[in-house]
C-alpha cells in the first residue's frame, strides 16, 4: 500500500488507485474524497472512510463537549472559592466638566501665542471621568481603585504637523487615581491598608498643617484641598472601643506636589541673589531643575499618630519624618552672557528633610453646641539651607560684575517654626451655617520668618432641602513678617483678600451644577495677591452615577 | 302613584341616608377626639413601657429606604443600611443616591460622628447640627438616634384620647423642642405617634409610626413618617430586612468602622 498524492491535472479523465488499498476501479475523486484533487477512495474504502468520519466527528463533538464541559467545571471551580468568600463587586463613577474663565486680560506685551499656557486661566475646561471598583471579599477584607482619565484644553500640538493629529489637540491621560488593599481586623487588633492611598490627618476644615502625607495637587491653583494619593502602608492599631488608636504610615516613594510652578515662582523666591547693575540692561531668566528623590530606605517618608477619645474629645497626636510638600532653592548657577546682553540662572530646587510634630482636637462646647477644633505643626528643619552661588559651574563667593562680596542667603533657616489652624463652626435658627477658621501659616510658607496670619469665613445657606445651597467664602491676610511692606522691610504690613461666592443647584441629586467666581487682591509680599491674576468664573458640572 | 312620586321618595331616601351617615361620622369622629384624663400614677409606668420597648432586643439590622416627599408630592429616594446594638449605638452607612453612597453616621450615646468620603474625614457632629435637617431629609441626628425618655424627660400630663394614650412630656435639658406629645397604643403600649411642640404649644413636626410588624417575638414599625407641619414636606422612612438578635459586635461601633464599605 502506497499514498499515492495526485496533483489536479493527474486524475483528469482517468482513475487513480485507492489511496487507502490501491486497489481499482476507485471512485471519481470529485465524488467522495474530502479533498478532491489530493487522494481517491475506493467504494469499501470510502464506506469505510464514511464510519470513520462519523466517528471522529463524534469524538470530536465529544472531545468539545469535554473541553467545554471540563473548562466551565474548571470555571467553577475557580469560582467557588471567591462565591464562598462571597465577593461583591460594586462599580461607580462620576463625571466631571469644570469651565474656568480668567477676568483678567492679558498683561501688556505678553505674547499671543501663550494665551493658554502663560496665564493660568485664561480660558480652561477639564473633562473627566472616574471610574469607581471596589470589591468586598467579607467584612475583612475589601479593595477599592478610582481611575481618572481625564482631558483638558491644554493642546500639545507645537508643530504645524501636530495639526493633523487628534490626540494632539485633545491629550487624554488615565491615572490610577487611588488603588487600595484593607485588611480589616487582623488579629482582632490591628488595620492595614496597602497601596495607593489618601492619609488624611488633621481636623481642621481645607487647611491642615499636620497632613503632610499627601503632596498637594494644585493643578487648580484655588482647591487646597485636593491632595494626591501616595503608595503607602498604613497600619491601625486600636483599643476595641477605640478609646486608643496609633497609625503608623510609611510612604517608600516620593512624589512631588502638583504645582502650577510660575504662579508660586515669586512665593519660592526663584530668582538671583546676584546684583546685576541696571545699565547692563540684562534679559533675565531661570531655568529650574528639581531634585529627584531615589527610592531607597532611607529616604522613605514615615508617620505616626496616636488619637484619643475621651469626655466627647478627640485628640490626636502626631509625627512626620519626610520632605517638605514644596522645594526650596538649593543652588544657583548663573551663566552672565554680557555679549548677548542676558544672565540666566540654572536654580537647583530640593525637598529637604524636615520634621514636625502635630496636634489636634475636635469638640463641642456643651451648652452652646459650638464645634470646636485646632491644629498645630511644629515643624523642626533638618538643616539649614543656605543658598550656593555658581557661575559657569565654578562656586562664587563675589559678585563678578561689581566685586562686592555675596551675602549669605539663607532659604531654610534651622528653626523650628510652628503653624496653627483653629476654627468654629455653628448652625444659626433658620440653618444658617457659618464656619470661622485662623491659620498661622499658609501651605507654602516654610520658614520661621515666612508665616502670615490668615482668617476665613465661610457662610452657607441651603433651599429648597438642598436642591439650593448658596455659599460665600472671605479670606484676608495679614503680613507681619519681616519681609511684609512694599519694599519687603518690614515698615508695613500687608494685606490681601479673597473672595468666593459659589452657587449650587442640585437638579437631581445624584448631579450638581456649581456656578462661583473668585476675586483676590492684595499688597506685595501676600499670598493671597498670588491670585490676583485667577480673578476667574467657574462652572462645574458633576455627576455620579 | 305616580313616576314622580317614586323620584320624591328615592331623593328623600337618599337625602335622610347621608343626614344619618353624616351624623354616625361625627359622633364617631367626636368619640375619637373625647380626651380624658389619665391617672398620675399610669403616667411613669407608661413612659418606661416605651422605654422597654423602645429597647427591645440585644441588636438589630436592616435596610432603610427613606423616601422624601414634598408638598406636591415629588419623590426623593435615598437607600441606607442600618446597624444597632442596645440602645445608644447607631450605625447608618447611606448608599444611595450615588452622591451620598458611602456617608456614614455613627452614633454613640451623645457622641455623633459623620464620615464623607469625599474629604475622606471624620467629624465629630457638635451639637448645634444634630437638630438639623439631614441630606434633605426631615430626619436630624436626634432622629436618628433612640431617646429613652423616663431618664431625659419630665411627664407634664397624661390623657386618654380614644384609643390612645397621651403623655406630655419636657425635656430635662435643653432640646430643639419645648415639649413633647407621645401617643401610645392602649393595647400594646407601642409608641404611634409624636408630636413635637414649640414654646406656643404648636405641633411643628410629627413623627407617625405605622406597620408594626413581629420580628423574632419584638414589634418593629416597619414605617416610620416624619412630618414637617409647616412645610408639609415628609420622610417616609420604610425598614427592610430586619434581623434582630443577630449578634452584632460593638466594635462595629467605631470610629474606624465608618470609613468602611458595610454590608448586611
Amino acid at each position: 500500500m502506497f499514498a499515492h498524492v495526485l496533483s489536479s491535472d493527474d486524475h483528469k479523465g482517468t482513475k487513480a488507485p485507492c489511496f487507502v488499498c490501491s486497489d481499482f476501479p476507485a471512485i471519481d475523486p470529485h465524488r467522495a474524497v474530502p479533498n478532491p484533487s489530493l487522494l481517491s477512495l475506493c467504494d469499501v474504502c470510502v464506506g469505510r472512510w464514511r464510519i470513520k468520519c462519523l466517528v471522529e466527528a463524534g469524538g470530536c463533538i465529544l472531545k468539545t463537549f469535554t473541553r467545554i464541559f471540563c473548562l466551565s467545571l474548571w470555571g467553577i471551580l475557580c469560582l467557588q472559592p471567591v462565591q464562598a468568600d462571597a465577593v461583591r463587586l460594586r462599580f461607580g463613577g462620576q463625571m466631571e466638566s469644570n469651565l474656568f474663565l480668567g477676568m483678567v486680560p492679558p498683561a501688556a506685551g505678553a505674547p499671543t501665542n501663550t494665551s493658554n499656557l502663560g496665564r493660568f486661566f485664561d480660558f480652561r475646561n477639564s473633562n473627566s471621568l472616574f471610574m469607581n471598583v471596589r470589591a468586598l471579599f467579607n467584612h475583612q477584607f475589601s479593595a477599592k481603585a478610582r481611575v481618572q482619565l481625564r482631558n483638558i484644553n491644554f493642546s500639545s500640538a507645537t508643530n504645524a504637523t501636530d495639526l493633523e493629529l487628534y490626540e494632539q489637540q485633545f491629550p487624554v491621560s488615565v491615572r490610577l487615581y487611588e488603588m487600595v488593599m484593607n485588611f480589616n481586623e487582623l488579629f482582632g487588633f490591628m488595620d492595614l491598608r496597602i497601596g495607593q492611598q489618601r492619609i488624611a490627618w488633621g481636623t481642621a476644615t481645607a487647611f491642615n498643617p499636620t497632613d503632610n502625607l499627601n503632596p498637594y495637587n494644585l493643578e487648580n491653583p484655588l482647591d487646597f484641598t485636593e491632595r494626591l494619593p501616595v503608595p503607602a502602608i498604613t497600619a491601625s492599631f486600636y483599643t476595641p472601643e477605640e478609646f486608643f488608636k496609633l497609625t503608623l504610615a510609611a510612604v517608600p516613594f516620593h512624589v512631588p506636589s502638583v504645582v502650577p510652578f510660575r504662579l508660586f515662582k515669586d512665593a519660592i523666591a526663584i530668582e538671583s541673589p546676584v546684583e546685576v547693575p541696571d545699565f547692563l540692561n540684562l534679559d533675565i531668566s531661570s531655568v529650574e531643575r528639581i531634585q529627584r528623590i531615589d527610592t531607597r530606605i532611607e529616604n522613605a517618608q514615615f508617620g505616626a499618630k496616636a488619637a484619643f477619645t475621651f469626655s466627647g474629645v478627640n485628640l490626636s497626636a502626631s509625627y512626620f519624618n519626610g520632605y517638605v510638600l514644596f522645594p526650596v532653592q538649593e543652588t544657583v548657577d548663573t551663566d552672565i552672557r554680557l555679549s548677548e546682553k542676558k544672565a540666566i540662572a540654572n536654580v537647583t530646587l530640593i525637598y529637604p528633610r524636615v520634621h514636625v510634630l502635630g496636634l489636634d482636637f475636635s469638640t463641642s462646647i456643651p451648652g452652646v453646641g459650638i464645634g470646636v477644633w485646632g491644629e498645630f505643626a511644629l515643624t523642626i528643619p533638618t538643616k539649614e539651607i543656605n543658598l550656593v552661588l555658581y557661575q559657569n559651574g565654578e562656586k562664587m563667593e563675589k559678585n563678578p560684575l561689581t566685586g562686592d562680596v555675596i551675602p549669605k542667603t539663607t532659604v531654610m533657616k534651622n528653626e523650628p517654626y510652628l503653624k496653627a489652624t483653629v476654627g468654629l463652626d455653628y448652625t444659626f435658627p433658620g440653618g444658617y451655617y457659618f464656619i470661622v477658621q485662623y491659620m498661622y501659616g499658609f501651605f507654602n510658607q516654610q520658614n520661621v520668618d515666612e508665616l502670615h496670619h490668615f482668617a476665613f469665613v465661610t457662610f452657607r445657606k441651603s433651599f429648597l432641602r438642598g436642591r439650593l445651597m448658596v455659599q460665600l467664602t472671605a479670606m484676608g491676610e495679614i503680613d507681619a513678617t519681616k519681609d511684609s511692606g512694599p519694599n519687603k522691610d518690614g515698615l508695613e504690613m500687608g494685606f490681601a483678600g479673597l473672595l468666593n461666592p459659589e452657587i449650587q443647584i442640585k437638579p437631581i441629586d445624584s448631579a450638581s451644577i456649581i456656578l462661583g467666581g473668585i476675586y483676590a487682591r492684595g499688597t506685595t509680599s501676600t499670598t493671597l495677591a498670588l491670585f490676583q491674576d485667577l480673578a476667574q468664573v467657574y462652572l462645574r458640572a458633576r455627576m455620579k452615577f | 302613584m305616580t313616576n314622580l312620586s317614586f323620584v320624591k321618595i328615592f331623593v328623600s331616601s337618599c337625602f335622610l341616608m347621608f343626614a344619618c351617615a353624616q351624623s354616625a361620622s361625627a359622633e364617631k369622629k367626636a368619640a375619637k377626639k373625647e380626651v380624658k384624663p389619665l391617672e398620675k400614677t399610669k403616667w411613669a409606668p407608661l413612659l418606661k413601657q416605651i422605654d422597654k420597648n423602645e429597647s427591645q432586643g440585644k441588636d438589630m439590622k436592616a435596610q432603610m429606604r427613606i423616601i422624601l416627599v414634598n408638598k406636591a408630592g415629588e419623590k426623593r429616594m435615598r437607600e441606607a443600611i442600618f446597624f444597632q446594638r442596645s440602645v445608644d449605638r447607631r450605625l447608618i452607612q447611606f448608599k444611595k443616591p450615588a452622591s451620598e453612597a458611602g456617608i456614614t453616621v455613627l452614633i454613640k450615646g451623645a457622641d455623633v460622628h459623620l464620615y464623607i468620603p469625599r474629604l475622606h474625614r471624620t467629624r465629630r457632629i457638635a451639637a448645634h447640627v444634630k437638630n438639623q435637617p439631614f441630606m434633605g431629609s426631615d430626619l436630624s441626628f436626634d432622629d436618628m438616634g433612640s431617646t429613652l425618655y423616663s431618664a431625659s424627660h419630665t411627664i407634664e400630663a397624661g390623657h386618654v384620647v380614644g384609643t390612645l394614650y397621651r403623655l406630655t412630656i419636657t425635656p430635662k435639658k435643653k432640646a430643639s423642642y419645648h415639649k413633647l406629645q407621645l401617643f401610645i397604643d392602649k393595647k400594646d403600649k407601642l409608641l404611634q405617634r409624636v408630636d413635637y411642640l414649640d414654646s406656643k404649644g404648636t405641633c411643628y413636626k410629627r413623627v407617625r409610626r405605622t406597620l408594626f410588624k413581629r420580628t423574632k417575638g419584638y414589634a418593629i414599625p416597619a414605617r416610620t413618617i416624619y412630618q414637617d407641619m409647616k412645610t408639609q414636606h415628609k420622610t417616609i422612612v420604610l425598614l427592610r430586612k430586619v434581623q434582630m438578635d443577630t449578634g452584632i459586635s460593638k466594635r462595629m461601633f467605631t470610629r474606624r468602622y465608618l470609613k468602611r464599605e458595610l454590608e448586611l
